[in-house]
């Protein structure tokens, strides 16, 4: 093992807020990358308050907490000279400035890119939006309700003879967490070759449209609009039974399996598992041809066996005989799941104020220099350690910014309602 | 955004031996600058076989997913089960940065061709590995596909209709994440190599990749003891009450927010009510009500929860995607329509920032337009310098010009069916 942290070295400020440009640090954070969380009491992010919470406080919240591992949190009033002040020293410090914030919010502060380059030109910049901050639509600012509509998530799930429906979460947020880093550390590798930093605008639509290319050119070329269909995917399933499958209900709750024949070695071994061989010679479902035509007959007989079965049962009859299959895991299973539990994946960090709670880890793993993941901070756990070791803050300093309100504290913090 | 200058990743070449949707990551690699030479067996990677087709005509040539996932690449066929093979993709890795695969786990260590043999013909390189459950532990050699992907990671229990079987998005999503995670990785990895020129080895798991989609989701259970089941278009709050987050509208179907928690939230909930009040949809009771306070984690029954969000919902009915639309980048009201690939073909946003870039397929007569750079970058642009290779179109390149082979080389290898 090598002792030098994959990222070690590298300089980033963040300023929030919500999930974007959040995620996007932490994991830089996690392989080693210094990050200076830029957060305000006048207007704490929304994630400090969002369940899932231990506490309905500002640091009892583990979507802010898995969101922001490994960082350093500290507290300004930019509206503050002080405190604006300490942003821009970070700012010279630092090698990345993130933001999932209004293009315009940061030019109201003098923080734009035009802005901020002409102090650092060297500096990689990445903001992040629903649709782009530039094009006609630029001045949009939603959350990840909007990314997702505007995708169109729910036109592409639920069921052909019913209106939209919506999959976990916010995917609209939650699949460009990995894309500004790839952004970040691919301006930096230039950056070490021609020595220039550069702005990166990252429009949340167009990732997921780009990674859709294919059923974007079916569009195109073809004129055929992908839509909600169950799970039959008409659009890549080409064979047959794939889909998910009842199983024997647990305390009262629904459960599932997922299946996926996917060629006719598969649906040779399917058959056997579940004691059906004679389906392999049946004219219905012999061909993948007869099991298209007969998938809704084949899905009803292998329903009836699988709702004998534990959803587990299923999967390790399957999967042993060499059938992709998977439970449907919720998420309890998940923080139970013995493959997750071996590889390590959730861990348990020490959190100034809950204690030791379970956190997830990066999404992917490095044989050399593994993460080195922190739990998250409390609000403003770092203002003395940034201040005086990042920035040489002196003491006199750092009381006189506290005095003016340069650096906020809880009371600074506004009155507001809890979010569901 | 103007942009000019070199690529990113320019210097640097990749071997990419993946198949399916995780192709999608050498195209990052391709999009970003970087060589990528596509390895397939001889006769074509069967990803060529994957649907769409071309004009629906199902041919190895013609098939959109390889279009759309392997375009900015080379194109070489070697099968790497040979004694040949294996020895002219060593050669091959010596000049290369990164090596790209998806097969399971241990089956290039079988080859002759896992990480520890690699690293040793060549130190730097980056063996970043794509798999269903990741390298290591006891579901390391479960089989994969798309849905696993989902139901492996909580992405399926809780999507769909809560009275049906979960279901998720028609069109891919988990094998498209684990390849950009995977470039994550792969950069992070080169990062560090930087610093020291030691390459290492890079384990990507779908399952875990897509448990970071779940919102955390998997923290409900220690925090609340709540295990998440579907509630449709909405987002649960309790075991009992979900908030609406979608309604019908004129046309179509659109987002919605009604909700507080933040000082821009209750803002945008303020402004969709008084923008409800404008046109005398305000039922009396809601005017005038202070936003800032309306608290969701305070509704314990749904009917109490839908009398605030049934004004909206009325409202909604009475008005069209593009209104809606106007509004959210107007009034800042969280109103976005829910749009289909169609709708976002011919979006003036999309087009006005240039994001589709036609490419020319002279074997096709034809230019189509493709989705284009996934991010914008000002000194870097993402550029577009090639179609998705032909089988074996960059063969003799590659063997003859830049590792050397003779001619009579090549044509033994050919036909041993090495190449």
């Amino acid at each position: 093992m090598s002792e030098k942290k994959a990222l070690e070295g590298l300089k980033v400020v963040d300023f929030g807020s919500m999930g974007v440009s959040p995620v996007c640090c932490k994991h830089l954070a996690d392989y080693g990358a210094t990050v200076v969380y830029i957060e305000s009491h006048c207007s704490p992010d929304l994630l400090r308050f969002t369940p899932p919470y231990y506490k309905f406080h500002l640091d009892g919240s583990m979507l802010f907490g898995n969101y922001n591992t490994s960082k350093l949190s500290i507290t300004l009033n930019l509206a503050k000279p002080t405190g604006m002040e300490i942003c821009w020293r970070l700012i010279k410090w630092a090698d990345v400035l993130s933001c999932g914030r209004p293009n315009e919010w940061m030019a109201k502060w003098g923080l734009d890119y035009e802005s901020v380059a002409r102090v650092k030109s060297e500096i990689i910049y990445y903001i992040t939006s629903n649709v782009g901050t530039f094009g006609p639509d630029g001045a949009l600012f939603g959350h990840g309700a909007v990314t997702t509509a505007l995708m169109g998530v729910q036109h592409l799930t639920g069921w052909p003879d019913r209106g939209p429906s919506n999959v976990t979460g916010y995917i609209g947020d939650t699949t460009n967490y990995i894309f500004g880093p790839v952004a970040i550390l691919a301006a930096l590798e230039l950056r070490e070759r021609t020595g220039e930093g550069q702005l990166i605008d990252l429009s949340q639509v167009e990732t997921y449209l780009w990674s859709q290319s294919p059923w974007l050119l079916d569009y195109v070329v073809n004129g055929r609009i992908a839509t909600r269909s169950g799970n039959r995917y008409p659009l890549f399933a080409e064979n047959a039974p794939y889909g998910v499958f009842p199983c024997q209900e647990r305390d009262g709750k629904d459960r599932w399996v997922a299946i996926c024949v996917t060629n006719d070695e598969e649906w040779q071994t399917f058959c056997e598992v579940i004691g059906q061989p004679q389906w392999t010679k049946e004219a219905r479902f012999a061909t993948v041809l007869g099991r298209k035509e007969s998938e809704d007959e084949l899905e009803r007989l292998v329903s009836e066996w699988t709702k004998k079965h534990t959803a587990e049962e299923v999967e390790v009859m399957m999967q042993a005989a060499g059938v992709p299959a998977s439970a449907a895991e919720s998420n309890k299973d998940l923080m139970e799941d013995y493959h997750l539990q071996e590889r390590g994946y959730f861990r348990r960090l020490k959190h100034k104020e809950l204690g030791e709670v379970p956190y997830s880890g990066p999404p992917f793993r490095l044989s050399k220099t593994p993460d080195n993941q922190s739990a998250a901070p409390c609000m403003g756990e770092h203002n003395e350690y940034v201040f005086r070791e990042i920035l040489g803050m002196s003491e006199e300093e750092i009381n006189r910014a506290l005095v003016e309100g340069g650096i906020t504290t809880e009371y600074d913090l506004p009155k507001m309602g809890k979010i569901g | 955004m103007k942009t000019s200058g070199e690529s990113a990743l320019s210097p640097y070449r990749v071997l990419d031996l993946t198949e399916g949707e995780c192709l999608l990551a050498g195209r990052m690699m391709g999009d970003l600058g970087a060589d990528v030479i596509q390895v397939e067996k001889p006769g074509g990677s069967p990803s060529r076989n994957k649907t769409p087709f071309y004009k629906d005509i199902p041919h190895p040539e013609k098939s959109l997913f390889w279009f759309g996932f392997c375009h900015n690449k080379r194109g070489i066929t070697l099968d790497i089960e040979t004694a040949d093979g294996q020895d002219l993709f060593k050669r091959l890795v010596k000049t290369s940065h990164f090596v790209f695969e998806s097969f399971e786990p241990g089956y290039l260590d079988s080859l002759g061709l896992g990480y520890q043999a690699l690293s040793a013909i060549n130190p730097g390189i980056i063996l970043v590995s794509i798999t269903i459950f990741g390298q290591t532990g006891p579901k390391a050699h479960y089989k994969g596909a798309e849905l696993i992907g989902w139901a492996a990671s909580d992405m399926l229990y809780p999507s769909g209709d809560p009275d049906r079987t979960p279901s998720v998005t028609a069109t891919p999503l988990a094998g498209q994440q684990a390849a950009v995670a995977a470039v994550m990785g792969a950069l992070t990895a080169h990062w560090h190599r930087r610093s020291n020129g030691q390459g290492q080895h890079v384990d990507v798991s779908m399952q875990e990749v897509m448990e970071w989609n779940t919102m955390c989701y998997s923290q409900f259970w220690p925090c609340h003891h709540m295990e998440m089941s579907r509630v449709g278009w909405g987002r649960p709050l309790n075991p009992k009450v979900y908030s609406r987050t979608g309604f019908p509208c004129k046309d179509g179907y659109s987002a919605v927010t009604v909700s507080a928690g933040a000082v821009w939230i209750y803002k945008a909930t303020t402004e969709l009510h008084q923008w409800m009040d404008e046109e005398g949809m305000l039922p009396d009771w809601l005017k005038g009500y202070d936003w800032s306070t309306f608290d969701l984690s305070k509704f314990k029954e749904q009917e109490e929860l839908d009398r605030y969000q049934e004004p909206a919902k009325n409202f909604f009915a009475t008005k069209t995607k593009a209104e809606l639309w106007r509004a959210a980048v107007e009034r800042k009201t969280l109103t976005a329509p829910v749009r289909d690939f169609k709708d976002n073909f011919e979006d003036p946003h999309i087009r006005g920032r240039g994001f589709w870039v036609d490419i020319e397929h002279p074997e096709l007569d034809e230019a189509i337009s493709y989705p284009g750079a996934c991010f914008r970058m000002s000194k870097s642009p993402l550029s577009f310098r090639r179609r998705a290779p032909l089988i074996g179109e960059h063969n003799d390149e590659v063997y003859l010009n830049e590792l050397g082979l003779s001619d009579k080389e090549l044509s033994i290898l050919k036909s041993n069916r090495v190449i």
